[in-house]
């Protein structure tokens, strides 16, 4: 489980591309693509390395708050798998 | 004393030199690559040799390099994929991609995929319903034009038991290592001359209209699914196979081709209904592109 006071940020050396409510982000040295879904967009346009996981959490709960208690799980989900391929670092 | 004479093989900005040596050589370099040029002395990227030895067996050389000995059908195969892969390793004028191409009144057809994704049967099958087959392996799209130029080569059929191409393969005679009918059985399957598919195929190049990406499975049902822009950018980077000698890895380009050319996934375990299907998505492609120029 990630530290809710972690400030993530997103690691140099990817390239991204905006497609409306979709990313596709490349990494030149790994060459390595990843695609990212609307979800999964927004939480990665968030780690801008000031805002804090809890502060991400607040904000997508205020834009949707239908989403309830599952969205901290997605949240975390999407970080993790961040830090899998490599995309975030943390402060 | 026998005959012996080289070869140039072109793509693109690349050339690879090949010297052959003995009748059979001579046949499978014209079979593999449909090229009779001669060499004109200039400087080439590699050079290649075939020699052909007792019983069907041939020496093909890298270099200096002893690349195989051995049954020319499993020589054959070394061959060609090593040139291609030579041919490959320099190619900066555009994206290249481990993919097959048609074209169907004059609509693009790019069929990116992975060995054993199905591209190769599945340009086998197109070609005998009338697509023009520009390739089954390696196709460049120029990144201002969108073109698709393939590398002309036979279609390596992996598998012919799939239900409707051992049809078309029918069972030819031999003569040699060759059949009468533009066919050469290799160890892995068949490697057929697409002309023999469709007399109206020739080298050549067609605008991209669409982008289809073949999967196939035994066990699966007919489905195409549209994909989204930045699935198609995921798809299409994968099969990328210059990036490293392309500004920005390609990426840019790829993501204006994704924005701009729809994408399918098709599976499919059979031809069944692909014919049908993908002439109605050119005939909608082609009405579209003509009311836009209208």
């Amino acid at each position: 489980m990630l530290d809710k006071h972690l400030v993530p940020s997103q690691t140099p050396g990817f390239m991204m591309e905006n497609f409306d409510d979709e990313v596709l982000l490349y990494h030149s040295v790994k060459t390595q693509a990843v695609y990212l879904n609307k979800s999964a967009a927004l939480i990665w346009a968030l780690c801008d390395g000031k805002t804090t996981i809890l502060e991400i959490e607040e904000l997508l709960l205020q834009n949707f708050p239908e989403a309830g208690d599952s969205l901290a799980e997605d949240i975390s989900l999407s970080l993790n798998r961040f830090v899998e391929i490599g995309a975030l670092e943390f402060k | 004393m026998k005959p012996e004479g080289s070869v140039l093989i072109p793509f693109e900005k690349s050339r690879i030199a090949v010297h052959w040596e003995g009748p059979l050589a001579y046949d499978i370099i014209c079979f593999l690559f449909k090229t009779k040029t001669k060499f004109q002395p200039c400087s080439t990227d590699a050079s290649f040799a075939v020699k052909e030895q007792d019983g069907n067996e041939i020496l093909c050389y890298q270099g200096d390099r002893l690349l195989f000995r051995g049954r020319a059908e499993k020589g054959a195969l070394v061959l060609m994929d090593t040139i291609i892969h030579e041919l490959a390793k320099t190619c900066d004028s555009g994206l290249l991609f481990h993919a097959a191409a048609l074209s169907r009144n004059g609509c693009g057809i790019l069929m990116p995929g992975q060995s054993g994704s199905g591209k190769s049967s599945l340009s086998a099958w197109l070609a005998h319903q009338g697509h023009v087959c520009l390739t089954d392996e390696m196709a460049l799209v120029r990144p201002e034009t969108f073109e698709i130029h393939g590398f002309c080569k036979p279609i390596h059929i992996k598998d012919p038991t799939i239900s409707g191409l051992a049809e078309i393969l029918k069972k030819p005679d031999r003569t040699g290592i060759f059949t009468d009918s533009g066919v050469m059985p290799v160890d892995r399957g068949f490697l057929v001359d697409s002309s023999h598919l469709n007399p109206m195929t020739e080298a050549g190049s067609a605008a991209a209209g669409m982008i289809i990406f073949p999967e196939f499975n035994h066990m699966k049902n007919h489905e195409m699914l549209r994909l989204s822009p930045a699935n198609t950018g995921l798809f299409l980077m994968k099969s990328l196979i210059n990036a490293r000698n392309i500004p920005s890895h390609g990426f840019d380009q790829i993501a204006l081709l994704s924005r701009r050319v729809p994408a399918y996934l098709l599976s499919y375990g059979n031809f069944s209904r692909i014919s049908r299907d993908l002439d109605a998505l050119i005939h909608a492609r082609t009405s579209l592109l003509l009311c836009a120029q209208g």
